[in-house]
């Protein structure tokens, strides 16, 4: 069978993992025509060569679900590019809008991440004054099944002195928990890294992660308990307890919603 | 409290949200050049990949933000394609069953409740139509090791020697006063005792089948059904009450084999004798059939038992069955199929007694 039959064959196979993706991403009637045009495109140009390049050593559909993925991952990223108003000011604005708008990190978890690089350090609050600058936009990759911890954050302009000096004490605490957790993700291992990802992030069932992981269940478990009681033991060390790890992750519950 | 609930994971709240801070603060890291292709990530999604690989692949999704992407989103069609198709299944099921039983009671309705008025002329040429056809026998080929099959075998060989045809005289003397015409197309109810010596010659080669194979559940139900068989015509036959005494309550083979040759010596010189025979004969060559063994059937045999029943009045369908049966034998052809045949008409002829 050559590739344009495998195509003809599975063309429901694919417009249903196309479905999947545009509705898993929130994605309007428009943008879906427009991404069911594009892996189409994709899989047929060059005579096939996307499928053409199967080799048969995994199934075909799982094969077509990653391409579709990837296609799909690629088509977001190349549409993301920072904005004229980013580009004017700088550098340091184009990896803060780009940290905040699209991997959606906090303006305090950004400032943190632009303070590794001395030429892209910047202080919250004039990270607070730049972003008010930029015109907010929506993050392309919009989870929709829970939408509301998802809408754009907009900086809060000028806040009170009150709620100004009760948000510096507990920055300094987050910034602690970041510095801290920023120290456990880099000491983990690969394996460790994707099990908490896929475990944390995709919401994936350990016994599924096991079977990709090609370990057992209970040995998973194991390592995620430990993994999450090093990071409660580290934080007690840095002396934030647990009444605080609550109050800091009420905190951030609260700025989320 | 939110509660992640698989196997083994309980984790509460504060867990989840440790973990995906935690999950969150994992650096994507700059675009790899090293990355799996995307066959080498569909295997690691089918567990296919051998150990090394899929070690090395684990390392690279740890870092990769865009393969650790293209996983998710994958992993995330297969599952909805499972649960769409699970849901699927579902539905066929939640439909189907309510649907085929409706339409079984519709079936069961048109065919059983309604009934077509038979026509009123039965002629020769109709009268198959109304006769009950049984269903389709399909022989199997069974094991050699089945003991059943093997003494059907043996004794259709044995039977061979001592019922009409290869030179030996049909053991019944038919009386002028029941010679008559072929007119009747079954059975009535003033003449039961060919049916029950049909049945009796029958139920014989069962016994004595069940005994050779020393089925002693099988030859202890069959003598109760031949004891059973007996029962109506036991004053008309003296000899046989000690042996319809002690048929059913013997446990010994041999009380059997006694019974089956009393029974025989009863039906001596009797003008049902020879339904006895051809009831010995047909269920014989059935199990022949059925176990393909073509040495049983003689076309003398069949000529034979023919010209007797027509002189004794045999419903004129077990006469075309034998005629069919000889026309089979006469082809020289015994496949499967025509075993298949031969065990149906011989079946069809133990339904019409």
């Amino acid at each position: 069978m050559d590739a344009a039959e495998y195509y003809k064959d599975h063309l429901k196979q694919i417009n249903e993992a196309i479905s999947i993706i545009c509705r898993k991403h929130g994605m309007a009637y428009d943008e879906e025509k427009d991404f069911a045009q594009h892996v189409h495109l994709q899989l047929i140009e060059n005579d096939y060569k996307k499928l053409r390049s199967f080799k048969g050593s995994s199934s075909l559909k799982t094969y077509l679900y990653t391409v579709i993925s990837r296609i799909f991952i690629d088509q977001v990223r190349a549409k993301w590019h920072p904005s004229t108003a980013a580009k004017r000011m700088g550098a340091t604005a184009v990896e803060l809008e780009k940290l905040v708008y699209r991997n959606q990190y906090a303006v305090y978890e950004a400032c943190q991440i632009l303070a590794g690089s001395p030429s892209t350090a910047i202080e919250e609050n004039a990270a607070h004054a730049m972003l008010a600058k930029l015109q907010v936009r929506t993050p392309r990759l919009i989870r929709v099944d829970d939408p509301e911890t998802h809408l754009p954050s907009f900086p809060d302009p000028a806040p009170n002195p009150e709620k100004r000096i009760t948000q510096k004490q507990l920055q300094q605490k987050k910034q602690t928990i970041v510095a801290l957790v920023g120290e456990i993700t880099r000491s983990l291992p690969g394996e460790d890294k994707l099990l908490i990802k896929l475990l944390f992030i995709s919401n994936r069932k350990i016994s599924e992660i096991a079977r990709l992981l090609g370990k057992e269940d209970r040995m998973l478990y194991k390592r995620t308990q430990a993994i999450l009681r090093n990071m409660r033991a580290a934080m007690a060390d840095a002396g934030i307890g647990e009444g605080d790890v609550r109050e800091i992750l009420d905190g951030m519950s609260e700025c989320d919603d | 409290m939110i509660e992640k609930n698989d196997k083994f994971v309980r984790l509460n709240g504060q867990d989840m949200t440790l973990g995906g801070l935690l999950a969150r603060e994992i650096p994507g890291g700059p675009n790899m050049t090293d990355c799996p292709t995307i066959e080498t990530l569909s295997e690691f999604i089918e567990g296919k990949l051998a150990h090394d690989a899929r070690e090395s692949v684990v390392a690279h999704l740890g870092d990769c933000e865009l393969c650790y992407s293209t996983l998710a989103e994958s992993l995330a069609i297969r599952e909805e394609l499972n649960n769409r198709s699970r849901e699927r299944i579902k539905k066929r099921f939640f439909y189907s069953i309510p649907a085929g039983l409706a339409a079984a009671a519709v079936l069961f309705i048109v065919f059983k409740v309604w009934q077509p008025a038979p026509e009123r002329s039965v002629t020769p040429e109709n009268a198959l139509a109304y006769r009950k056809v049984p269903a389709e026998i399909k022989p199997q080929p069974k094991p050699k090791s089945d003991p059943v099959v093997a003494a059907a075998r043996s004794f259709a060989g044995e039977l061979a020697n001592r019922l009409p045809g290869n030179g030996a005289v049909l053991p019944v003397r038919i009386t002028g006063d029941h010679v008559k015409t072929q007119t009747s197309y079954g059975f009535s109810s003033i003449v039961p005792l060919e049916k029950a010596a049909f049945r009796i010659g029958a139920c014989l080669v069962d016994l004595e089948v069940s005994l050779k194979a020393k089925d002693r559940k099988k030859t202890e139900a069959f003598a109760k059904k031949l004891t059973e068989l007996l029962k109506p015509i036991e004053s008309s036959y003296g000899p046989l009450s000690p042996v319809i005494a002690s048929g059913d309550a013997g446990k010994k083979a041999s009380r059997y084999e006694g019974f089956s040759s009393a029974v025989e010596a009863l039906f001596k010189n009797r003008k049902e004798s020879v339904y006895m025979n051809f009831g010995s004969w047909v269920e014989a060559s059935r199990l022949a059939a059925e176990a393909y063994n073509s040495a049983f059937f003689q076309p003398a045999d069949i000529k034979g038992f023919k010209k007797e029943l027509e002189q004794s009045g045999a419903p004129i369908g077990t006469l075309r069955n034998l005629q069919q049966f000889d026309s089979i034998l006469s082809s020289g052809r015994i496949q499967t199929d025509e075993f298949t045949a031969i065990a149906r008409l011989l079946a069809d002829i133990k339904e019409m007694y």
